[in-house]
């Protein structure tokens, strides 16, 4: 009766397999101590993430194919004031982090299409072709490459990047 | 007389539903929610000469030894390399001083030129009092 019991318990389809997240796969939800921010916890998903943005920032910040894009990134602000770099890692942060399955966090900015729009983002310089693209997305591996995120995960952010080649390619 | 006084009406009402527009549209679209590397921001330095890895690093090491500065990554294809730092501890002029003082003639910091930034909108001062109507207006809403 025992065994007949177990057996149709594991097999009860209230209780599904669920496949983990790009960001479960990164640490998901668990707390951890934020390196930017002294006393301070965030998401080792979040974390994850925000490491590979912030590294990429800083390989697009040096690369001439991109820089056209971004000269806010380098530009000078006051101290204690919000730079470019803090603002463009904070929403990319923030749209990445729900793409790869974060609940606790919004990403308040435009969508893709209107956020490389110069007519509508009067951040966005230029409009990107697909050269650009490429070259971004090849910032991105090696940004990602640099924080030591596996191949297997950052195949998966290349697909992620690749579905949205038709919004960000405007020329 | 009374058709003067209907243009003013008009005038003054058109004025100040404009504003409030404008109003609201700064307090939708600008983001107060809390930004975690609020005092990093990004420089360039960009090398004279062509620069491999081995000739980059000291530099880099000099560089990561400034007081303020947080991060550096060298580029060898474009000969330059890009510096994160604390904006409350060091600044741009203070670290293009400090390479200038080690490295006289090798090297010039990147600033974007007026024409490069009136293509694009910078980011919105927080320490402004804007800004602090706005972040109030919000936390209310």
């Amino acid at each position: 009766m025992l065994a007949v019991t177990l057996f149709f318990a594991s097999c009860k389809d209230d209780d599904p397999v669920t496949t983990p997240t790009l960001y479960d796969e990164l640490g998901g939800t668990a707390m951890v101590s934020d390196p930017n921010n002294a006393g301070t916890q965030i998401e080792k998903g979040r974390l994850g993430i925000r490491s590979v943005v912030d590294s990429t920032i800083f390989i697009i910040a040096g690369d001439s194919r991109l820089t056209k894009f971004f000269p806010v990134l380098l530009s000078e602000v006051g101290a204690g004031n919000l730079s470019g770099f803090a603002v463009l890692s904070k929403n990319l942060t923030d749209f990445i982090s729900i793409g790869a399955g974060a609940k606790n966090y919004t990403y308040n900015g435009k969508n893709m299409k209107d956020a490389h729009d110069p007519a509508k983002n009067s951040r966005m310089a230029l409009k990107a072709a697909n050269v650009d693209m490429d070259a971004f997305i090849d910032d991105v591996v090696k940004g990602a490459k640099k924080v030591g995120v596996p191949d297997a995960q950052i195949a998966k952010v290349g697909v992620v990047l690749e579905s949205l080649r038709a919004d960000i390619v405007q020329q | 007389m009374k058709k003067r006084n209907k243009i003013i009406i008009i005038s003054l009402s058109s004025f100040f539903l404009l504003v409030l527009i404008t109003v609201i549209h700064i307090i939708l679209v600008v983001d107060t929610s809390p930004v975690e590397n609020g005092n990093i921001q990004l420089t360039r330095v960009d090398l004279k000469e062509d620069i491999n890895e081995n000739e980059g690093r000291p530099i880099q090491t000099y560089l990561r030894n400034i007081e303020g500065v947080t991060q550096t990554v060298l580029n060898t294809t474009d000969n330059n390399i890009v510096i994160g730092f604390d904006n409350n501890v060091t600044s741009i002029a203070k670290i293009g001083e400090d390479l200038n003082n080690r490295y006289p003639d090798k090297t010039t910091m990147y600033i974007p030129t007026a024409a490069e930034m009136a293509g694009t909108c910078p980011v919105i001062n927080r320490n402004t009092t804007t800004y602090k109507m706005i972040a109030s207006i919000k936390n209310i809403l």
